[in-house]
């Protein structure tokens, strides 16, 4: 058993005149933005805390865009019937096409990255940028990824979650209290506050907490498709 | 080559409220080299049956294990040559590129799959279809396309649901000429169709499937001989009318609007036996020929009234 490599092409043009150019745009889009903003003067910290929060968002939106549909695609129009009478192992076909997203992800991610990293003269590019982005693309790419398994708006689903967590935030910064049921959805829901590319890596209990959501959510997905039905019915 | 011992499938609603029975208790072994025809009216299990033999469900009780594996392990070890009764490939790819796409996922050889998508495209008359893309070809068209993309690699299964579905008589013709070119002793295809008529043309055996369960296993080929009782009907043409006629076939009714024609039926001996016998009472018999095919008689004796 191992990846369809020989497909991998086809799956980069896919990607490339799919999603790829709205990708383009939004990175593009991102770093025309942050190349925009005063770097000098009273506001120049907040603004280049404003443009590491633009590439964070920017990253997540790249993630959906790239990840949206990556299983729930082929499912809603009953391709899978075809595709996997080949000789093709559905959770290799699928994880083969997530890898080749996040690559997606982590180029438009650093355009943006390396436009900041010029504005104000930060070494923000390298190692450690990779490995953030892959641990953001892990949680967030892996959440779309094992939804995308099990209903068809799984991007939006997604989007509707991280609104939802950042509304959360808000109201707690405002003193609003959590209660018990929001501290056990907090802990369903992506460690987001773990995952700014500005920051350090996160270390300790918090590099764990981020690994272990991300590969939950990846083997999750790839268990999903080991072990479910290709079909629902007779037909579907 | 496939084994299926006491297999059955029960569709059962989300929360569990429905059960609908789709196979009940099938054992029968399919072997290489065979033509196996699937027939039965709608919601007999047909496609149930395939999805379960490429692992796309999984059996409620009972196994199906194909050379000794899983089905799942088997197809993405090996793959199948296999055609969806409903074809659903990706509206925006062309449908050239749509083949070297299913070639390279069907493991032909880098360098071989140019040579093996024109021979695929000139088979199927696809050529001068190449650069459409697939949202824009007509049903015939898209069916084709589905024939070319099962037929991509060269597999020993092949599982052809509906091939003929949307086909005009000359590709229906051409898809006979196709499955015959296909037969291997390395190979087993099977076919699922409610064409009788290309099910008795090309398979060696047809299982009858009705309700779920398999009715039965009719021998096909020009020299089978029906199932004992079964009821066949043949319309017998005269010189002119003969007194012996009422006696030796009593049920025998005139055809409208020919003159000394009659459909007669009975078991294949008895009607022998009344030919036989109106000849030797000096009757002139212009014609004797089967009102509908050996399957057709099968599949009613089958399925009777729900056909």
């Amino acid at each position: 058993m191992r990846l369809p490599t020989r497909y991998a092409g086809w799956m980069v043009r896919d990607l490339a005149f799919g999603p790829g150019l709205l990708m383009a745009v939004l990175a593009l889009l991102a770093a025309l933005l942050v190349s925009r903003v005063q770097v000098i003067g009273p506001l120049g910290d907040a603004a280049q805390a404003a443009s590491l929060a633009v590439l964070d968002w920017t990253a997540i939106a790249l993630t959906l865009l790239a990840t949206g549909g990556v299983v729930s695609a082929d499912f809603a129009i009953g391709h899978q019937r075809t595709l996997f009478a080949k000789p093709v192992s559905p959770p290799l076909y699928y994880l083969q096409r997530w890898l080749i997203a996040g690559v997606a992800v982590l180029i438009g991610s650093a355009v943006v990255a390396q436009t900041i990293a010029s504005r104000f003269g930060m070494a923000l590019l390298g190692p450690g940028f990779v490995a953030r982005l892959a641990l953001l693309y892990l949680v967030i790419g892996g959440l779309v990824f094992l939804l995308s398994t099990l209903i068809r708006g799984d991007w939006l689903a997604v989007a509707a979650l991280l609104a939802w967590q950042t509304l959360m935030g808000m109201a707690r910064s405002m003193g609003m209290e959590r209660g018990p049921i929001g501290t056990v959805l907090e802990l369903l829901l992506p460690p987001r506050h773990l995952l700014h590319l500005g920051d350090p890596l996160p270390d300790g209990a918090g590099l764990v907490q981020v690994v272990v959501y991300g590969a939950a959510a990846l083997l999750g997905a790839l268990a999903v498709l080991r072990w479910r039905p290709l079909a629902r019915g007779a037909r579907e | 080559m496939i084994e299926l011992q006491g297999l059955s499938k029960t569709y059962r609603s989300l929360l569990g409220g429905r059960v609908v029975p789709a196979l009940d208790d099938l054992t029968l072994t399919l072997a290489r080299g065979e033509v196996v025809g699937v027939a039965g009216p709608n919601g007999a299990g047909k496609t149930t049956l395939i999805s379960l033999l490429l692992g796309y469900l999984f059996p409620t009780r009972g196994t199906l294990l194909v050379e000794g594996a899983p089905p799942r392990t088997w197809v993405e070890r090996h793959g199948v040559g296999y055609l969806a009764e409903l074809v659903a490939i990706p509206g925006h790819w062309a449908v050239d590129a749509a083949l070297r796409r299913y070639a390279v996922l069907a493991q032909v050889p880098a360098q071989r799959v140019p040579e093996r998508v024109e021979a695929l495209l000139r088979d199927f008359g696809l050529a001068d279809q190449r650069t459409k893309r697939v949202r824009e070809l007509s049903k015939g068209n898209l069916q084709r396309l589905g024939l070319a993309q099962a037929l991509a690699g060269d597999n020993d299964l092949v599982v052809l649901d509906e091939p003929t579905h949307g086909l005009d008589p000359l590709w229906t013709q051409r898809f006979r000429d196709t499955v015959r070119d296909l037969r291997r002793p390395s190979r087993l295809i099977l076919i699922a169709s409610h064409n009788l008529d290309e099910l008795e043309r090309l398979a060696d055996r047809v299982l009858i499937l009705h309700l779920g369960r398999v009715e039965r296993i009719v021998a096909a080929g020009a020299g089978a001989m029906p199932s004992a009782g079964v009821e066949v009907a043949y319309r017998l043409a005269l010189a002119a009318a003969h007194p012996a006629l009422a006696r030796v076939f009593p049920g025998a009714a005139p055809i409208e609007g020919r003159q000394a024609e009659w459909r007669v039926r009975g078991d294949l001996e008895a009607l022998n036996r009344g030919l036989a016998e109106l000849l030797s009472a000096g009757a002139v018999v212009t014609a004797f020929a089967p009102e509908e095919s050996r399957l057709e008689s099968e599949f009613r004796a089958a399925v009777g009234g729900d056909a």
